[in-house]
């Protein structure tokens, strides 16, 4: 771990409850959390015990119960919501499990979606997808729609949407989960490599080989962090 | 602020040709609700709003004679005489009488209709010639010049426009008269008069007989602020004091004052404009209720589109902005729809020309000419926008989801194949999301084939069914290792179908 400079992420005794029919589910209690630039964190635990949960929280998705959460040494809980949107824009890059690209628009358009919305001009947009895409390898799929790429393919156009617009890190929910293996281990290539150019990455993974690729791993239990492993 | 525009009507234009059935049926209602209300406008904007060669039409009345057992009668100079006399609501009173000459001397010897007019008249009425002047009070008298007013079609066919007609002379009669003015195009009041010669009569000196003979028409100009209704009170008392002063000629007889327009458009009873209101208000209605399905149709695509919509929030899409998004689509829409209502109006208007009930003959360049005019097509261009924002702006409102991005990316993965309540709405909603049948979902097991045994095949027709399926059943996620989605073209279905292999 870097030491002295701020955490890219710092959380402090991070809660987060969800009401449901009168019934508290505590998704999230008590999560110290901190990450640096440069770091590539895996969350591991079992079914339920709230990676997604964290991740959505990570990603001002979702706002915590309690605690605190600073991103680049900014407090975000009281950030209002149009606010979060542009942050979110700007410094977070997701990766779901479910590629989760818009069927209806070009490979291109997906990856330009988050650029657009930064109000960028047309042609930076151009000069960022283009990197982005050749970056993943699929620079000669650009006119293609979602429904024509294979699975693995779509996911390394959702990775190019994530890092097109230079985030301060990349979220990643189970990236490999719809995948074959094959297809789950180029994709995690893909990160391990974005990462080396220097890329902070955080990624959910129920795959404890995947999990391996991480320089940290950190294990969620029932809401809490049991474990938080360096790799040697 | 203008910078994403172009995206998101880019965007709204596919969108709307994805689902073309959908399209086709907002656009028609649309374009039948906003034809009904613009051609019904133009019918409006037609008998009631558009300009007229008369100053303040709203402020002039018109004379009626009523008898129980007849029909309204016109008026006589015993009303002229009494109402400049008697009333205290007029600003000004004037009277003409049709007459019809034979004019001579211009070609083919013709007959054409005109009137006798007291200068009164033009100036009650509020106009004024294109060329030259009006009579003067001098030319009214009797003894007064022998000078004519021509009308404008007049002056086109019988002196190709010319401007040198003032001064040139028409015989009438065998009496020749010096044109002094040319009336305003479509100005041929009373009844459709192409010619105006002064009256030159002293009401006081003529016979009883020919004082109380019908067939002059009266026109007055309220002061400002009398209403139609007080005038005619006083007009009812005027009458009774002719009753009472003429009982051998008058017994039983009343007047009536209505606005010269309802005399114009020949509705003595007052119904054009009423008629016309209710017309007005069925048709905005009408488009209420249209505005109100295609809201519907628009919430029940924005339950479906759940995931995208939550998915656009998560890239950093602003509710702002998704609204602006969505309300960009429902206003190509309103525009497809506006469009298709503007020609569909262009081809009404002129059967409602054609089947116009309005029996007036005066002012027939303006009664009977139905067209889409500027204002029309303003009227009929916000009528499209307040359209676009009525049906677009709630289901923008409500497609944006939560301000939080969470649960809308979460609920997304149960929605799509149920609505969720909007009371009344449901019906339409489902019935949207029902009617096509290819868009129904059909979950269809395939026995693995031999070089795929590990995948067990299932059919979906649908892409949100298929993840719904996988992410909300614990049971799947316990037999099924994985799943991939992909899609093929069928060429024996109607179209690509999402194809989920599961992962045994
Ligand atoms: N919107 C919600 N409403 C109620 N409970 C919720 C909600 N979201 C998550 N939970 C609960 O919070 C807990 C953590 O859920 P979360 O999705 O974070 O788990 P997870 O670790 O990602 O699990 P998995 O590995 O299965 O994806 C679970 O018990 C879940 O039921
Ligand atoms: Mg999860």
């Amino acid at each position: 771990m870097n030491n002295g400079s701020t955490p890219l992420i710092h959380l402090e005794n991070v809660t987060k409850v969800f009401l449901t029919d009168e019934v508290e589910t505590h998704a999230l209690s008590g999560i110290h959390l901190e990450i640096r630039t440069g770091e590539y964190v895996s969350i591991a635990g079992p079914s339920g015990c709230g990676k997604s949960t964290l991740l959505s929280i990570l990603g001002l998705l979702d706002t915590a119960s309690d605690g605190s959460y600073c991103l680049k040494g900014t407090e975000v809980a009281n950030l209002s919501f149009p606010d979060r949107a542009r942050i979110r824009n700007r410094e977070i890059g997701f990766i779901f499990q479910s590629f989760n690209l818009i069927g209806d628009l070009t490979v291109y358009e997906n990856v330009e979606l988050p650029l657009t919305y930064r109000g960028m001009a047309a042609g930076e947009r151009k000069h960022f997808v283009i990197e982005a895409l050749e970056r993943v390898g699929m620079g000669h799929r650009a006119k293609h729609l979602p429904s024509q790429l294979s699975g693995g393919q779509q996911q390394r156009v959702a990775v190019a949407r994530a890092l097109a617009g230079k985030p301060a890190i990349l979220l990643a929910d189970e990236p490999t989960g719809n995948l074959d293996s094959r297809n789950g281990e180029a994709v995690m290539d893909l990160l391990k490599e974005l990462h080396a150019g220097g890329a902070t990455i955080c990624m959910v993974t129920h795959d404890e080989r995947f999990a391996q690729h991480a320089d940290r791993t950190v294990h969620l239990f029932d809401g809490r962090v049991v474990e938080d492993r360096i790799a040697a | 602020m203008f910078g994403g525009l172009w995206q998101d009507l880019r965007y709204g234009t596919r969108t709307l040709l994805k689902s073309p059935g959908y399209t086709a049926i907002a656009v028609v209602a649309l374009a039948l609700s906003i034809g009904a209300n613009t051609a019904i406008f133009s019918a409006v904007n037609t008998l009631l709003l558009r300009p007229l060669p008369l100053k303040d039409l709203d402020r002039l009345v018109y004379s009626i004679t009523l008898r129980e057992g007849f029909d309204p009668f016109g008026a006589s100079f015993l009303e002229f005489d009494a109402y400049q006399q008697r009333n205290h609501f007029f600003a000004s009173i004037g009277a003409a009488k049709q007459r019809s000459f034979n004019l001579i001397g211009r070609g083919e010897p013709e007959r054409i209709r005109g009137a006798s007019a007291m200068s009164d008249y033009f100036t009650t009425l509020g106009v004024k010639p294109l060329l030259g002047r009006s009579f003067s009070g001098q030319e009214d008298r009797p003894g007064g010049a022998a000078v004519a007013l021509i009308s404008y079609g007049l002056w086109q066919n019988h002196f190709g426009g010319n401007t040198s007609v003032v001064g040139e002379t028409l015989n009438l009669e065998g009496r020749i008269y010096t044109i002094i003015g040319v009336m305003p195009r479509g100005f041929d009041l009373p009844a459709a008069a192409d010619v105006w010669v002064p009256f030159q009569m002293n009401i006081g000196s003529l016979p009883f007989m020919d004082r109380s003979a019908f067939g002059c028409e009266i026109v007055a100009r309220l002061r400002p602020r009398i209403t139609v209704e007080q005038a005619d009170a006083e007009a009812k008392s005027i009458a009774r004091q002719l009753e009472a002063e003429f009982p051998q000629v008058r017994r039983g007889w009343s007047l009536k004052l209505i606005p010269l327009r309802q005399q114009l458009l020949g509705d003595l009873a007052g119904r054009v404009n009423k008629a016309l209101v209710a017309l007005m208000c069925g048709v905005g209605f009408l488009l209420l209720i249209c505005c109100a399905n295609v809201a519907n149709l628009q919430l029940a695509r924005g339950i479906t589109r759940t995931r995208e919509l939550a998915l656009r929030r998560a890239l950093g899409a602003s509710r702002s902005r998704l609204i602006r998004q969505l309300l960009t689509e429902s206003m190509l829409l309103a525009w497809i729809g506006g469009v298709g209502g503007f020609l569909l109006a262009h081809w009404i208007v002129p059967l409602l020309a054609a089947i116009n009930p309005i029996q007036g003959i005066s002012l027939a360049a303006f009664f009977h000419d139905f067209k889409i005019d500027t204002r029309v097509l303003s009227f009929a261009l916000s009528v499209t926008l307040a359209t676009g924002v009525i049906f677009g702006l709630l289901p923008a409102i409500k497609g944006a989801g939560e301000n939080e991005v969470m649960p809308s990316l979460r609920q997304s993965d149960q929605h799509s194949a149920s609505a969720p309540g909007h009371g009344w709405l449901n019906v339409l909603i489902i019935a949207e999301i029902a009617s096509p049948p290819t868009r129904r979902s059909r979950i269809q097991t395939r026995s693995p084939s031999h070089d795929e045994n590990d995948f067990a095949g299932i059919e979906i027709f649908r892409a949100p069914e298929a993840d719904r399926f996988c992410r909300s059943s614990p049971r799947a996620r316990e037999k099924f290792a994985g799943y991939t989605l992909c899609r093929h073209d069928d060429e024996h279905s109607t179209g690509a179908r999402d194809h989920l292999r599961l992962r045994l």
